[in-house]
């Protein structure tokens, strides 16, 4: 070490003796790393996202289904309005579908009697292509396309097919 | 006709090297020096960084970084100044890249208190804070605090021991300075 020969050294040196005194800081120990704090503030800011999206998403839900509540693509404004495909046979459904371009997946339903099996009114069942004899009831969409629910047009227990609305 | 092989998932081949986690040759040498100097090298850092978790989050990666740099030890000529120029280099780092406010985040899941450290001791650290920029507050810290020579800052700083003499003079003119204007103000006040 340098020897301190000015008085303005003298008078600093003396000014920050006092920082001697602070308490160290010492590594800390694995589980209380920064990384650990770090990623416990991170997983409770996404938690708290992921609460006040899904709010949101709930909410939008919600007021949609009440202001809008037949959102189906046969519905009026849907983009398969006047298409008449309600009550149509399904293969030509499929056939018209496919031409224009949609992405299709079929759900047959299997009616059933409500009084005999517990209230449940149905079955329903993921099918690559509507099976001959069978009609649409019912047009949704999803992210991936539409989803076309028919049934078999000799169902005993199906409730009438909706009438288009065009 | 030939078939398709199925397409299988690549593996990433990585071609680091893998070194032995504890060196022989350096890891003796560095032992001893963190053993001696940890304390030292903890207060340093909380002399010149005024937020203690940035501070601890410092001290980590000062050792971090010597581990990985341990062979460099051999060639030096002060093992203290040599470690110390690391920390002074990460803190440096720290308090320019903003991560303060990170630190201020951290601090909200933090689950202890701070030690109560002295008024003045406090107050000084505030006050070097708010008239100096962190290089000559740091430097000041390594002279007068820690014994540090113009040699040992200049080989920690990158600088001629000239040029560190220069820039202990300007801080120390700097500091000299804000101390009697601070004075002065305090004089007036109390004649009010």
């Amino acid at each position: 070490m340098e020897e301190l020969t000015s008085i303005e050294d003298r008078r600093i040196e003396t000014f920050l003796e006092p920082l001697r005194t602070l308490t160290p800081v010492r590594p800390t120990p694995p589980g209380s790393s920064r990384a650990t704090r770090l990623r416990a503030v991170l997983l409770g800011g996404a938690a708290l996202i992921a609460l006040a999206a899904g709010g949101v998403a709930f909410a939008r839900g919600a007021f949609t289904s009440h202001a809008t509540p037949d959102r189906a693509p046969v519905s009026a404004g849907g983009r398969l309005a006047c298409s008449h495909l309600v009550g149509l046979d399904a293969q030509r459904a499929a056939t018209v579908l496919r031409a224009r371009g949609e992405v299709v997946s079929w759900r047959l339903t299997r009616y059933v009697d409500p009084a005999q099996n517990g209230g449940v009114v149905g079955f329903a069942s993921d099918v690559a292509s509507p099976p001959p004899g069978t009609v649409v009831e019912d047009i949704a969409s999803d992210p991936q396309g539409l989803v076309v629910f028919i049934r078999r047009s000799d169902d005993a227990n199906a409730p009438p097919v909706l009438t288009p609305r065009c | 006709m030939s078939q398709k092989a199925p397409v299988r998932q690549r593996t990433a081949v990585t071609t680091s090297r893998v070194e032995p986690a504890h060196d022989e040759r350096y890891g003796h040498a560095l032992e001893p020096l963190l053993a001696a100097t940890e304390k030292r090298l903890g207060r340093f850092l909380v002399q010149i960084i005024r937020d203690r978790t940035l501070a601890e989050d410092v001290i980590q990666e000062t050792l971090l970084a010597a581990f990985e740099q341990r062979a460099e030890l051999v060639h030096v000529r002060n093992p203290e100044a040599w470690l110390f120029g690391i920390a002074r280099n990460r803190s440096l780092h720290a308090l320019r890249t903003g991560r303060r406010a990170r630190a201020a985040l951290e601090r909200l899941v933090r689950d202890r208190e701070d030690p109560p450290d002295s008024v003045e001791a406090v107050a000084i650290r505030d006050f070097l804070s708010r008239v100096l920029p962190p290089e000559d507050r740091i430097l000041l810290v390594l002279r007068y605090v820690h014994g540090f020579s113009a040699i040992d800052l200049a080989e920690m700083t990158c600088r001629s021991p000239d040029a560190v003499r220069q820039r202990l003079s300007r801080a120390r003119q700097r500091l000299l300075a804000a101390l009697d204007s601070d004075d002065r103000a305090l004089q007036t006040s109390l004649r009010r």
